[in-house]
């Protein structure tokens, strides 16, 4: 399977913005897959893989994040993450295998 | 050169770097390590990784359960931070590239991490450096060694300073990597200070808040022969204490030849040496000193190390480990001493409002409270007597009324054996600890239904003197040379003589070489004591006349003063066997 590249803007709608919650749940999303996962904003770029590095983005609420997928599972990969942003990281904030905003499409 | 004084409970010299092991706060031992070491240190660093998502894991269990999944949550991302893949690689390459320790190597990272959230210029972020230190605390205290499985994760000889080690982690101490130990708290007789001299190694404890004095990594002397711990020593102390550690070391060896030797004074009266143990693994340290028994074999420990009672055959096991080293000589097995300073998890409840714990519900009086506790424990002394000359002996007796009951019940466990057909040993030897000024006084008495005295002078002498041997304040106050303790001494000594049973003395007394002239001038024919202590304590016997020994005992006896008395000791003890008085 050859290589894709993904890039889609996310938009940060938690009110306490990237906070740790959100950070752990894009992470463990993220390295369920093979590809390398980024978020940038202009200035700094975070491995999504690495709770730590997200955590140095700073994300505020509204703060415009670029996703970037790069990888033999990209495809499913943005889809997942990117549903994780627009869902607000689920309406049960705790398990976002429960949410069903985070289900598989 | 900064000079420390503290208790001095195990005898030696020991000179090299510190490592401090604190609970809260931790020091770096050292910032580097050779390059040849850097495999062994990255699989030290990746164990204490392990251990720290292991724990993690566990708390984020127990959150769950006991506070709900919104609580757990916090512990997801703690172990996502510990195994996030970018600060493992940069720790790993600090240790690798440029030969980090890995304890300076993973609080460099996660502070440089730390920082970056404080600079983001927003509360929120801000305090989530607080979970890095979290982590790095985490990180830290499995790499340092909180626990005594860390401990034998060194690599390289230290001198340990600690707030305070437990008796599990002292005697888990790793003897090839940890030359000498020094703690804030403590005192001589606790039970760290006793296996520190088991273990010989030189240790000084009590000696105050001084760990903010050190930062680690210095040079340090640890004089355990005096009590005194000296931190950056100049090259003139160093030189002096270089000396006294070859001497040290070629006494031990003299002590050493003395092993084949019997234990009997220069007229040729045996005196019998047998050894004190808490684990059944001391048994084997006591043989090769030269024991020719056991004395004292504590058992408390079975309850304080594990968090589950122990069952029947936990004991019986440990009792029968013990008669492996000693399969024909005396092994005088005491009940459980538990209650006061040591109380094991399941009981602390119940007895956690007593006012006055050591005048409360302690050894005897527990395990007369707690009758199946206490019958467990008979059982599996009286099954495991059959393979040896296995004896029983009851602590803190203060009536006969006491011991009768007591005796009571270990017929009512034989009587049990006995219609479950189980083999045990009927003709046991039982006896007391005479520990409290109450059974001194009626040694007499005792001596008629007793098969044998042992004198327990930790306990005689705090009840005798009103004085807590383990608070600082006023442990000056507790002398082993007071002239009551003599003639309590005397007393039971004699009273036993007269009844024809055997008498020893098995308390921390009975390891000070000065006071043995003096209890074997009062008839005294057996003691047991710390098996460190034994060759000593042989050299000093076989340097005796019984004449010599009565003449120094009447002497002291006729002093008023406690420091008098020890003085005098002290000086006679050193015409006898120079060494030992050192």
């Amino acid at each position: 399977m050859e290589t894709q590249v993904y890039r889609q803007t996310v938009t940060v709608k938690a009110p306490q913005g990237l906070h740790i919650r959100p950070c752990t749940m894009v992470a463990q999303q993220a390295m369920k897959f093979q590809s390398r996962v980024r978020l940038s904003k202009p200035g700094t770029q975070a491995d999504a893989k690495s709770i730590l590095e997200l955590m140095t983005l700073g994300a505020v609420h509204g703060t415009e994040l670029v996703l970037e997928v790069e990888g033999t599972d990209a495809a499913e990969a943005v889809q997942h993450l990117a549903v994780l942003f627009e869902s607000d990281f689920g309406t049960a904030p705790v398990a976002p295998q429960s949410s069903p905003a985070a289900a598989p499409v | 050169m900064l000079v420390k004084r503290g208790i001095a409970v195990s005898p030696g010299v020991a000179i090299g770097p510190v490592l401090v092991m604190g609970a809260d706060q931790f020091r770096i031992p050292h910032r580097f390590v050779s390059v040849d070491a850097v495999d062994t240190e990255i699989a030290r660093f990746r164990a204490a990784l392990d251990s720290t998502c292991q724990e993690i894991v566990l708390n984020e269990k127990l959150a769950s359960e006991r506070l709900g999944a919104q609580y757990a949550a916090i512990f997801s991302a703690h172990l996502l931070m510990a195994r996030d893949q970018k600060i493992l690689t940069e720790i790993e390459s600090l240790i690798r590239k440029k030969s980090f320790s890995p304890e300076f190597a993973v609080s460099r990272v996660l502070h440089s991490y730390a920082k970056r959230f404080q600079n983001l210029g927003d509360q929120y972020f801000a305090e989530r450096a607080d979970d890095l230190f979290d982590l790095e605390k985490r990180m830290l205290k499995h790499l340092l060694g909180e626990r005594r499985e860390e401990l034998s994760h060194l690599t390289a000889p230290v001198l340990l300073l600690a707030h305070n080690l437990t008796p599990s982690e002292t005697a888990g101490l790793d003897k090839k990597y940890v030359l000498g130990f020094a703690t804030e708290v403590g005192g001589y007789t606790s039970h760290t200070a006793i296996l520190a001299g088991a273990l010989e190694l030189p240790a000084v404890v009590g000696i105050g808040n001084f760990l903010a004095d050190v930062s680690g990594g210095e040079t340090i002397i640890i004089d355990g022969s005096h009590g005194v711990v000296i931190i950056d020593p100049d090259e003139d102390t160093l030189a002096k204490y270089r000396d006294s550690e070859e001497r040290f070391r070629s006494y031990s060896h003299r002590l050493e030849s003395l092993l084949q030797l019997p234990s009997e004074t220069r007229d040729g009266v045996a005196i019998s040496l047998y050894g004190n143990i808490e684990f059944p693994e001391e048994a084997i340290a006591a043989q090769h000193r030269g024991a020719e028994g056991i004395g004292l074999y504590r058992t408390e420990f079975l309850y304080l190390e594990s968090q589950k009672e122990p069952t029947e055959e936990d004991h019986y096991q440990a009792y029968c480990e013990v008669l492996k080293a000693f399969p024909k000589q005396p092994v005088v097995i005491r009940t459980l001493d538990l209650g006061a300073d040591k109380m094991p998890g399941n009981l602390r409840a119940e007895y956690a409002d007593e006012i006055n714990p050591a005048l409360s519900v302690r050894s005897i009086r527990l395990s007369m409270q707690h009758l199946e506790l206490f019958k467990t424990q008979l059982r599996a002394i009286l099954r495991a007597a059959v393979h040896g000359d296995m004896r029983v002996m009851f602590p803190l007796v203060t009536t006969l009324l006491e011991f009768r009951q007591a005796r009571m019940i270990l017929a009512d466990v034989m009587e049990d054996l006995e219609e479950l057909g189980i083999p045990f040993r009927r003709d046991i030897s039982v006896g007391m600890m005479v520990e409290v000024p109450a059974a001194a006084i009626l040694a007499e008495e005792f001596a008629r239904e007793v098969d044998f005295f042992s004198i327990g002078t930790n306990d005689l002498i705090q009840y005798t003197l009103a004085v807590d041997r383990g608070d600082p304040a006023v442990a000056n106050l507790y002398r082993a040379g007071d002239p009551s303790i003599l003639r309590l001494l005397r007393g039971v000594i004699s009273a036993a003589r007269r009844h024809r049973i055997p008498v020893s003395v098995c308390g921390q007394m009975s390891s000070d070489p000065i006071f043995l002239p003096l209890l074997i001038g009062m008839g005294l024919r057996q003691l047991s004591a710390t098996p460190h202590a034994i060759p000593e304590l042989k050299e000093v016997v076989r340097s005796l006349t019984i004449a010599k020994a009565e003449r120094i005992a009447s002497r002291a006896e006729g002093m008023d003063l406690a420091r008098d008395v020890e003085n005098y000791l002290r000086g006679e003890l050193r015409k006898i066997c120079p060494d030992a008085a050192e």
